[in-house]
């Protein structure tokens, strides 16, 4: 592993991400929108599914509404996160915030498959009034404590990483 | 007094040591921010979407509007609170750099687009209730705002990379 990190830190990529002008403050900053707009969206989703707000449309029109717009966003962030990644592969894989990081999105990742596969199967036959089953909220609740967590370890690593 | 002294000053206040002398504030006060900023620029896009008329075809401007512009207003306080104890760390960093200053512009610009925004689509609520998208102006000013938010955010994140400028 740490082999094939120093390799990609040592690649042309790495290289010019680390050292050629803005690059990395660019990918940086488009990596940040992505993140706001796909946690905004999770957030929005966990919200109603946790039964607090918006009660009165129903979830599965909800999560219809914000849902493309995270695989959109979380696709440019996984993109600009690699290449943000390459510049300092050995750094971040040694900083534990970085790997908790990824931790907490392997259980949130987890979490919505376990829903939409179990509780959520036919969740866009809930009617707007429909009592939703304690599942649901404990799942909306989970997603939405780790999406604060892995914004809070990803913040993190700008802190404590050392290059 | 000049903007100097007045960051000299407040560098000096109980409130900028304590944010300052303490490793966990700084980093979880940027952390709240930027879940604040994910909550205002997640909503405006859904409000925008709607406007265009990709999402929620179901329901109206108008439902969407009241669904999300509070939210937007109730997180804009905690992120001056937030804000404004950063900037007591580290007065001058903040205050005195153009990227900042361009930043607070955007954010004013971006407030008056949301309150026309919400003007307009209550506006058209009476005039003519239109289930399918948002009339031509009120499409213009979502992507304005919208588009003020990305700004926003950029300025944000360079205001560390413009030291001194």
């Amino acid at each position: 592993m740490e082999q094939f990190f120093q390799w990609l830190q040592d690649s042309p990529l790495g290289v010019a991400v680390r050292e050629q002008g803005n690059l990395f403050p660019v990918f940086e900053t488009i990596h940040v929108i992505a993140i706001t707009i796909a946690v905004g969206c999770i957030i929005i989703m966990d919200l109603r599914l946790v039964d607090l707000v918006w009660t009165k449309r129903p979830v599965g029109r909800v999560i219809g509404d914000a849902l493309p717009a995270v695989w959109v966003s979380f696709g440019i962030a996984v993109i600009t996160g690699v290449l943000l990644f390459t510049s300092h592969a050995v750094n971040y894989w040694h900083d534990a915030w970085f790997v908790w990081k990824f931790v907490f999105m392997a259980m949130a990742f987890v979490n919505q498959l376990v829903f939409h596969a179990l509780t959520g199967k036919d969740l866009n036959h809930w009617a707007a009034d429909f009592q939703l089953p304690v599942s649901a909220k404990v799942a909306g609740a989970i997603s939405l404590g780790l999406w604060v967590v892995i914004v809070a370890c990803g913040r993190m690593i700008g802190f404590t990483m050392e290059v | 007094m000049s903007l100097h002294e007045f960051c000299l000053w407040v560098e000096k206040t109980d409130l900028s040591m304590f944010v300052k002398s303490n490793d966990w504030v700084v980093p979880t006060l940027q952390t709240i921010h930027i879940l604040c900023v994910a909550i205002i620029l997640s909503s405006i896009l859904m409000m925008t979407l709607r406007i265009i008329g990709i999402i929620g075809k179901d329901e109206s401007v108008q439902a969407f509007a009241a669904r999300f512009l509070p939210w937007i207003w109730y997180t804009i306080p905690t992120l001056a609170i937030g804000g404004l104890l950063q900037i007591s760390a580290e007065p001058e960093r903040s205050l005195s750099n153009k990227i900042f200053q361009t930043k607070m512009v955007l954010l004013v610009a971006a407030m008056a687009g949301m309150v026309a925004l919400g003007r307009k689509i209550h506006a058209a609520a009476g005039e003519a209730p239109s289930p399918a998208a948002g009339t031509i102006q009120v499409k213009f000013i979502g992507m304005i705002v919208f588009s003020l938010w990305i700004a926003i955010i950029a300025a944000g994140r360079w205001i560390a990379y413009a030291i001194g400028l």
